[in-house]
């Protein structure tokens, strides 16, 4: 059975035409099933708790980068306190509207209607997670460079008196940076990548370094997690032990 | 065996620490390591290093399969292969090679051996 999660701001009438085209796609391409709208009273976390009860095939979520990050957490969340689950489920996500919606683009799924015909390819990627403190995330971890104190691995720590910005990088999306060095992703590893500007020639410059975890603190800035939440530090950063299995388009950037 | 061109950073290197990064602590690393700040502590790599001219080591030890210096560093150098020592290069402290090259202008102030026989002393001593 398929499960497809709307979140809240899809319940707008100006949404209701895109839903309407998206729910005959599905059904044409013999995906339909059961459609859950959130509302402001309910909890995305319980819905989930009760629809992963049942053998469902696929979790889809509609809407956001919001709505992506919260289920993740929440199917993690719900494993981890039921060991007996499995985390094979695949997660499939249709990103409707432009707003705080970039993830999609790097995961190789196009916006609305466009996303059904990758669901039905259904292209199951497994994909290492991060942690921060008890929160999970997939993509980047951004926060300005001055003021900010790293150790790594438990081994050396870092100072930086610099204006700039500090990426903790999975899956790069917005490091300008991981582009110039030749990213490159290595298993249980995640890369810090530091881009300061250099006094002189005011050309940036980037330190780069692989961890397994870090712990982090800028008392004047927060962090921003996926391009979408920011958290106060300090904050501890590793690899998470577990992953999430996601349906993924062929232009994803991975 | 190093990147020729005068940028010092390559983009070969696993692990780059770039100007305006102080770093305290063992620093460890299993590919080419390039540093162009500065570093408390102690330096370990299985592969290249790469000092830049800008970089500044205080280091109880700094050891490494090749290297190549060009900055400032206080403390012993043990490389088990080729150790390229610039004309910019300041160099306090014992340094055991397996070969040397040393360009003129460079500063060093300490004990300097070379040879295969040099580097196995020194693993011996340190353990």
């Amino acid at each position: 059975m398929h499960v497809y999660i709307y979140d809240l701001y899809l319940n707008q009438k100006k949404y209701n035409n895109i839903l309407s085209k998206i729910e005959t796609r599905i059904t044409d391409l013999g995906l339909n099933g059961k459609i859950i709208r959130l509302t402001e009273t309910s909890s995305l976390f319980s819905i989930i708790e009760n629809e992963t009860k049942k053998n469902i095939k696929t979790l889809t979520v509609v809407g956001n980068n919001n709505i992506l990050n919260n289920t993740i957490n929440s199917i993690l969340k719900i494993y981890s306190n039921k060991q007996t689950l499995s985390t094979n489920m695949p997660i499939g996500f249709i990103p409707i509207g432009k707003e705080n919606n970039n993830l999609s683009a790097h995961l190789g799924i196009d916006f609305d209607i466009k996303a059904c015909d990758i669901l039905a390819s259904r292209r199951v990627e497994k994909i290492d997670l991060g942690k921060i403190n008890n929160l999970y995330f997939l993509f980047e971890a951004k926060i300005e460079a001055l003021g900010t104190f790293i150790e790594v691995d438990n081994l050396y720590s870092l100072e930086i008196n610099t204006k700039g910005s500090v990426d903790i990088i999975n899956l790069p999306i917005t490091s300008q940076s991981s582009k110039d060095m030749n990213y490159s992703k290595d298993a249980g590893f995640f890369e810090l990548l530091i881009s300061t500007k250099k006094n002189s020639l005011n050309k940036n410059s980037v330190s780069k370094i692989k961890f397994q975890c870090l712990k982090l603190h800028n008392p004047n800035h927060q962090l921003l997690v996926d391009n979408s939440l920011k958290i106060s530090t300090p904050v501890n950063i590793e690899v998470a032990k577990e992953k999430i299995y996601l349906i993924v388009g062929k232009k994803r950037t991975f | 065996m190093f990147d020729k061109s005068k940028d010092l950073i390559t983009k070969d290197s696993e692990t780059i620490i770039g100007h305006s990064i102080k770093v305290k602590g063992d620093f460890q690393g299993q590919g080419n390591i390039t540093i162009e700040g500065e570093l408390e502590g102690s330096i370990l790599t299985n592969n290249n290093l790469l000092v830049g001219d800008k970089a500044r080591i205080k280091a109880s030890s700094v050891q490494a399969k090749d290297a190549k210096i060009s900055g400032t560093i206080i403390g012993n150098l043990i490389i088990k292969g080729y150790l390229e020592i610039t004309k910019t290069a300041k160099i306090t402290g014992d340094i055991a090679a397996a070969q040397i090259s040393i360009e003129k202008g460079a500063s060093i102030n300490g004990n300097c051996s070379s040879g295969a026989q040099s580097t196995l002393q020194n693993d011996q001593i340190n353990k």
